[in-house]
Formats: C-alpha cells, sequence, structure tokens
C-alpha cells in the first residue's frame, strides 16, 4: 500500500551553530494525515528543527526524504532549486507565530489567498478570486473584507487568514510554528478548533511546534519531546502525556496546569 | 475466541520529581478475555484496575510481559507495537470509555460524536444518525446536543463521553467506571448498550464499583490486589 510509505523522513538531522548544538541527531517518520508535535522549552531546538525539516535552514548532517507528489521519494538535498521552490509554493505550508511572517501585510486578504494559488500556476483571475473567496468563508473571515489589508485584521483574523493562504493549494504537508502563541485563549480555542477540522478534513500530515501541552494534546498523534536540542522522548501524545518517562518530560507534564 | 490475552504484564512508574522512587503499579498479571464476555476487575484503589485499562489501550507503557488484542490481521502485542499500529488498533478494533469527558472547545455534543465515528471510516450521514440515537438513548436532552460539553453537569458529559465510546461498534472495549455519576435510569441504559455489545461478541473489560450494575452486565469478576500487598510503593 502507499500510504504505507511516509511522506516526511527525518534521518539522524543535526544542525550546529559553531559548536553549538541547534537540534541534534533527531529521526522520525511522518505519514499521511498525520500530526506529530514537537514539545520543549525556548531554547529545546524545536524551532530549529522545524527550519531545518522545511528547507529554510540546511542540516549540518542527516538527511530528510520526502513522497513526492509523484510516489518518488526524495532526499530533499539533491532537490534542484526550482523543485524546492515549487514544493515550498504548494505542496507544503508553512504557518508561524507572527502571521505578519507568514503574510504580505502590503497587499489585499484576496491576494494573499490568491498569490500561492498564482505561485502554483493558476492564472486565471475570476478562479483565484473565487477561490480566494472560499477560503475566507472557510476560515471564518467575512468575505467582505477581501480587498482589505490584514494590517486592519485582528490578531486571529491574521492568523485564520495566514492558514488560508497555506491551504489554498491543497499541500500535503504543513509545518507550524506556534501557530496559536500570543493569542487570547478565546481566540486560541477557536483557532484550534478550525485547524483540527481542516486537518481531518484535508488528511493533512502537519509539523506542529508548541510550548503548550494543551495544545500538542489537542492536535496531535505523536508527540516528540525535545531539550537541549535533543530528542528525549517520543511516542503517542497520550502515552507521552500520561505516561512520561524522563525527569524532563515528567517535570513538563506535572507543570501543565489542568482546568 | 480469545480477543485480549494478557501475560506476565507489570508496570513501575519511576517518579523522577518524587526523589526516584519506583512506584510498582501491577505485577505480572495474566488475563483472557474471550469474545462475548464482560469481565469485571474488582479491588481496592491502588489495585492497579485503571492500570491494567491504560495498558491495553497504550496509554501507559507495559514494562515487560505481553498484551495481545485480536485485530483484523491476526493479533497485535501493545506491549510492543508501534504508536502506529497502536493508532490503528484504535481505530478499527479498541475502544476505551474514560471516566471523565476529554471536551474539545467549541465542538458540540453531537458533532463530538459524529466526528469520532467518522475518523472511523463510517460515512457522514450514517455516523451522524448514530450519534443522534445514543444521545437519544441516554437521555440527553436535544436541546444539550449542539451546545459543547465542557458546560454540562457531570451526569450529561458521562453520557456523551459513553456515546462516543459506543458509537463505533469496536470488537474490544475498555471501560473506565461507565456508571459512576449516573441515576438509576440512564444506569440501565448504559446497561442495555452494554449487554447488547456482548451479545453481538464484544470482548469487555470494565471497573464498575456500582455491585447491581456489575452483576447485570459482567460474566466474571477478577479481583485485583496491590502488588506486594500494600500501596505498591517501594524506594
Amino acid at each position: 500500500m502507499s500510504c504505507e510509505v511516509p511522506l516526511l523522513v527525518a534521518d539522524h538531522v543535526s544542525r550546529l551553530y559553531g559548536s553549538r548544538i541547534g537540534c541534534a541527531n533527531v529521526s522520525f517518520d511522518l505519514y499521511d494525515g498525520e500530526v506529530v508535535s514537537v514539545v520543549g522549552e525556548s531554547g529545546s531546538g524545536k524551532s530549529t528543527l522545524l527550519s531545518v525539516l522545511s528547507g529554510s535552514t540546511p542540516a549540518t548532517s542527516g538527511r530528510i526524504f520526502y513522497r513526492m507528489r509523484d510516489g518518488n521519494t526524495r532526499d530533499l538535498a539533491t532537490l534542484g532549486e526550482a523543485e524546492r521552490r515549487l514544493l515550498m509554493r504548494t505542496d507544503w505550508g508553512f504557518v508561524r507565530q507572527d502571521a505578519a511572517e507568514g503574510l504580505r501585510m502590503g497587499v489585499s486578504a484576496g491576494a494573499n489567498v490568491g498569490e500561492r494559488l498564482i505561485g502554483a500556476g493558476e492564472r486565471r483571475y475570476r478562479r483565484i478570486r473565487s477561490e480566494a473567496l472560499d477560503w475566507m468563508g472557510r476560515v471564518e473571515i467575512d468575505p467582505m473584507r477581501i480587498d482589505e489589508s490584514p494590517q486592519t485584521f485582528s490578531g486571529g483574523m491574521r492568523q485564520r487568514l495566514q492558514i488560508a493562504r497555506n491551504l489554498v493549494t491543497r499541500p500535503r504537508l504543513v509545518f507550524m510554528d506556534e501557530p496559536t502563541g500570543g493569542l487570547d485563549v478565546s481566540v486560541q480555542a477557536r483557532l484550534l478548533d478550525q485547524i483540527r477540522s481542516l486537518v481531518r478534513e484535508f488528511s493533512l500530515s502537519v509539523v506542529i511546534v508548541t510550548h503548550d501541552l494543551a495544545v500538542a494534546r489537542l492536535l496531535s498523534d505523536r508527540m516528540i519531546v525535545m531539550r537541549h536540542g535533543i530528542a528525549i522522548e517520543s511516542g503517542l501524545t497520550d502515552q507521552v502525556l500520561e505516561d512520561p518517562r524522563e525527569p524532563y518530560t515528567q517535570l513538563l507534564v506535572s507543570s501543565m496546569l489542568q482546568v | 475466541m480469545t480477543a485480549v490475552r494478557i501475560r506476565e504484564a507489570t508496570k513501575s512508574f519511576h517518579l523522577h520529581l518524587q526523589g526516584g522512587v519506583t512506584f510498582t503499579a501491577l505485577s505480572q498479571l495474566s488475563l483472557d478475555v474471550e469474545r462475548g464476555s464482560c469481565v469485571a476487575l474488582h479491588g481496592p484503589s491502588g489495585a492497579g484496575k485503571s492500570t491494567l485499562l491504560k495498558m491495553i489501550y497504550g496509554s501507559y507503557r507495559c514494562d515487560s510481559g505481553s498484551i495481545l488484542v485480536e485485530d483484523v490481521g491476526g493479533a497485535i502485542d501493545v506491549a510492543c507495537a508501534t504508536p502506529r499500529e497502536i493508532m490503528a488498533l484504535r481505530r478499527r478494533t479498541l475502544g476505551y470509555v474514560s471516566q471523565f469527558l476529554r471536551a474539545i472547545p467549541r465542538i458540540g455534543a453531537r458533532d463530538l460524536i459524529t466526528e469520532e465515528a467518522r475518523v472511523a471510516g463510517v460515512e457522514d450521514e450514517i455516523a451522524r444518525r448514530r450519534a443522534e440515537t445514543l444521545l437519544e438513548r441516554l437521555n440527553v436532552p436535544a436541546r444539550l446536543w449542539d451546545v459543547a460539553p465542557a458546560t454540562f453537569s457531570g451526569g450529561e458529559q458521562q453520557r456523551v463521553n459513553i456515546a462516543r465510546g459506543f458509537v463505533v461498534e469496536r470488537p474490544v472495549l475498555l471501560l473506565d467506571e461507565p456508571t459512576a455519576s449516573l441515576d438509576a435510569a440512564n444506569r440501565a441504559a448504559v446497561e442495555d448498550l452494554v449487554m447488547e455489545r456482548r451479545r453481538a461478541g464484544a470482548a469487555m473489560l470494565a471497573i464498575m464499583h456500582d455491585v447491581e450494575t456489575r452483576d447485570r452486565v459482567a460474566d466474571r469478576i477478577v479481583e485485583m490486589r496491590a502488588p506486594n500487598g500494600g500501596g505498591g510503593l517501594h524506594v
């Protein structure tokens, strides 16, 4: 069965900054429709790992494999620049904590969504506009605001627009870096619920970096705990949270707020 | 036919934050559960009843021994299965009804139950109908169906949880105090559900403190005691 071949494979991925470890020897497989959370505190290397996996930072050692849309699994380091750009523009998404980094703040909401479609080769203006409207509706942004700049949007709306922009090309893999960080709790709940249903609807594979174990619990199937750049523990999300093995994981879990 | 076969399952917790204390929760437990049978686990708190259910479900790791659960393609040993194998086993074979509902913000009761069935591959419309039938049988008033259960009473939450656990007809069911906060009428509704699933061939392990419910639905009682006689604590 083709779905049994992983979509993404990290094989002993390391990123060093001189003698300082960004992340070291991280290995895991990600399958279609699976959500893996990478948790840890600031400086644990989780964001470094995400940026290496998504190709924005080169790995110092180790390899990353990805099953392309044609079914062939490729070592990402061997992709040409054009192939890599196409991958990032269409088959991958990246949702950043700061929406201003993931969006183009100088153009309208509709253009933010449409731009990814154009990048994926769509040229029909009407089609682009109707897709943009459709996606704004999906993420619960009033379609009347399609021509407004995201500058006028609230934090939660910007984050939802960023998600629409990423998902409009129907990517198979989405990287998320603290997507709910810095938002009010009620806004966070709404966003989490939307991410959760979109992940299911489109059977997305997701690598999500978060320091919030409750977010990881709600969204992810599996969890990787990082500390000092090393993946110290991993497993089913409920297993890691209910039966943490490492001292540091026990500390993290016991520090989690219970409601 | 044996649906769950446990051999010498052992579980201890090493509590690093409490000075490295090791706590043995379950020692060398062996148990078979046949299809169509409901085994009630009985014993004082600390005897390892919930621990055992969580080990079978894969939420707790197993230190040694084996936990074989009969799946479509043969038995899976949860004690050494990969996360992915356990995820697949849970989707089609292994259900777990805990005492408490883990509510999800903003999602209504009916959708919560429907979604559980959809993830297991049940078609949309059928999933929704099944969810509604269960909510009716469990006497959850229709005005609550579209309300997120976070604000429900304990008994209402528990019934939503039960509906969620029964909406997919899985061949192995683990029940942790499914009737703890229910009144007599709702207890009876749950007993009926359990008996229906048993007659359909499901194997069940249940923790039930209510003696009447236990006598009605279980065909076997297994006594459990804390390892080493006492609280199971040794440093």
